[in-house]
């Protein structure tokens, strides 16, 4: 028994330290981000001194007022909320509904049109980059919010991954309700959404990540400051010689803390909605 | 399984919804697509058909494009490992660990999901002159260093942000891959004496081989287009060091204007990222077994 509790100890020591160690990692890889929040109350002077300092030591809200009243960075987040929320409904939308079409009917021409859309599910963004941009100047549509919501609105992943789960439901709802004389329609928006809660929750989590956090394609499409959207207006403070980062860590920091108070609230739903991203 | 005879509200719900969505689809994927190749083709300034000019350019007369290449790649060189190695680590101790494992996963996870626009805006804080990195490279004894501002450095500088940032994403999959092994290998292994170093490299690392080459595959094709951190933090200098590919083509496009000579580089991208996703394909047909 003795020989048994001294074995335990041994065996748990190292286990202590390596939980330790494990802690400690965890907390470096978060530390930007702490850092970030934290110096975003600092004045220029602080930012700038010899010896950086952990703690604000003379907090100030100075940079929020700055980018709020000085600058437009509440038209910038108005803006990437409006992109992120309507791109991820019409995202989810399109691909919730072309996901049932492939999973539970037969029609003609099915294998080749899928077989298309899963062969550009291949095709880089960035690829395709320039001649969106070429297509949304035809549009006319440069500068507007349809240039920066419309194109993101369609997912050929995000129908591949409907298309998936949707072939795991029964086929006998779907005839029950038809039993019942429920419209088509009906039958999608009343029995087979509510039944992909899971694939709709990874889906408008990747989309609403995806918009809120995306340069490239904003920075393309627009060029008025009233259609920048908030890391375009991040982007705008850098510069490699003289940056602001007395405006620029406020600024950051507002684009993220939403997306980490979401992402605390609804830990497991993100986990498993951006590792999926992986088969994109 | 699906429904095998439509009846006609059936047949007309199935094009009723899909013919609008087939459009929004050849309108904003097929048809750009096809484009990039035509678009290539012209000179957009003088509005004329150049033919294979672009290419030409692109391949044999614009050094800049060798040496963007040869940057994304670099980048990719250090960017893959620089995740993929810890990842592997920290998951097979993270798997270990009851207590508190949520919030460790938050710590690794919450920078992934942030964007890296606003990550880098605090990296720029970092390496600066007196930033925090030169700060501890002095505490140590060590010179400091000038990071994004040097040509050696910048590269380098921008690939390890980018993998500490992302590190998260590969410990996930890590994780997820290692709580698939069967326990009763372990088991054999530990009856037989092995040590744990000998169980991680001899068993662990060799099952976990299908997710180590997805990580390199899927890595790959993030890095190689590769534009936020350069565009925040060092806008493709000093002196071209950290032009990637695709900074290269937004400088093409949106600083110098020649949209089919970005166009064209579009499509050499697209035939690098090509090759990696048949890869890619042929390690998903590989069937792998324990």
């Amino acid at each position: 028994m003795a020989r048994n509790s001294y074995l335990g100890k041994a065996v748990s020591l190292p286990r202590a330290s390596k939980w330790l160690l494990m802690a400690i990692i965890a907390l470096l890889v978060s530390f930007p981000l702490v850092w970030m929040v934290l110096s975003s109350f600092k004045t220029s002077v602080e930012l700038s001194r010899a010896i950086p300092t952990f703690w604000p030591e003379d907090a100030t809200l100075s940079g929020y007022i700055y980018i709020f009243n000085e600058m437009p960075f509440g038209r910038y987040f108005l803006n990437s909320t409006i992109v992120a929320v309507a791109s991820t409904i019409l995202a989810v939308f399109t691909s919730a509904l072309a996901g049932y079409i492939f999973a539970k009917f037969e029609f003609r021409w099915k294998n080749i049109i899928f077989i298309a859309i899963l062969t550009s599910m291949m095709m880089p963004g960035t690829v395709m980059l320039i001649p969106r941009y070429i297509l949304v100047s035809w549009l006319g549509w440069t500068d507007t919010y349809w240039a920066l919501i419309i194109p993101q609105g369609i997912t050929v992943f995000g129908i591949f991954m409907m298309r998936q789960y949707m072939h795991g439901i029964p086929l006998d709802y779907i005839d029950a309700a038809r039993v019942d004389g429920m419209g088509e329609f009906g039958i999608f928006t009343q029995i087979i959404l509510p039944l992909c809660k899971p694939p709709i929750a990874a889906l408008a989590i990747l989309s609403f990540i995806e918009s809120w956090n995306s340069l490239l394609w904003p920075l393309v499409v627009t060029s008025s400051p009233d259609m920048r959207t908030l890391p375009m207006g991040i982007a705008g403070l850098a510069t490699v010689h003289s940056p602001l980062l007395q405006y620029m860590l406020p600024a950051a920091t507002i684009s993220v803390i939403p997306i980490i108070i979401v992402f605390a609230l609804f830990q497991r739903q993100f986990v498993n909605a951006m590792t999926s991203a992986g088969l994109k | 399984m699906a429904q095998s005879k439509l009846n006609r509200a059936q047949s007309r719900f199935v094009w009723m919804s899909l013919t609008p969505i087939l459009i929004y689809l050849v309108t904003f994927v097929f048809y750009p697509f096809a484009t990039s190749v035509y678009y290539s083709l012209w000179d957009f300034f003088w509005d004329e058909f150049v033919g294979l000019a672009n290419y030409k350019e692109a391949i044999f007369e614009d050094s800049a494009v060798p040496e963007a290449l040869k940057n994304t790649l670099i980048y990719a060189a250090i960017r893959i490992p620089a995740t993929i190695i810890p990842g592997f680590f920290i998951a097979l101790a993270l798997n270990r660990i009851l207590v508190g494992r949520g919030f460790m996963i938050f710590g690794f996870f919450a920078p992934y999901i942030t964007s890296m626009v606003a990550y880098s805006a605090i990296f720029l804080y970092m390496f600066s002159n007196l930033g925090l990195f030169n700060v501890v490279l002095q505490a140590l004894g060590l010179p400091a260093q000038p990071f994004i501002r040097s040509v050696d450095e910048a590269l380098p500088s921008l690939a390890l942000m980018d993998a500490f940032k992302n590190v998260g994403f590969d410990v996930l999959i890590f994780m997820a891959a290692l709580q698939n092994i069967p326990r009763s290998l372990y088991d054999a292994t530990s009856i037989d004496g092995a040590s744990p170093w000998q169980t991680t490299w001899f068993v662990t690392i060799p099952l976990v081989a299908p997710t180590i080459l997805f990580l390199v595959v899927i890595i790959s094709i993030w890095t190689i287009q590769v534009f936020e951190p350069i565009y925040v933090l060092t806008q493709g200098g000093p002196l071209g060091s950290t032009r990637t590919v695709v900074y290269k083509i937004w400088e093409a496009a949106f600083s110098a204007g020649r949209v089919g000579y970005a166009a064209a580089l579009s499509v050499l991208l697209f035939l690098i990222v090509g090759v990696i996703s048949i890869v890619q394909l042929r390690i998903g047909r590989t069937k792998w077994e324990y």
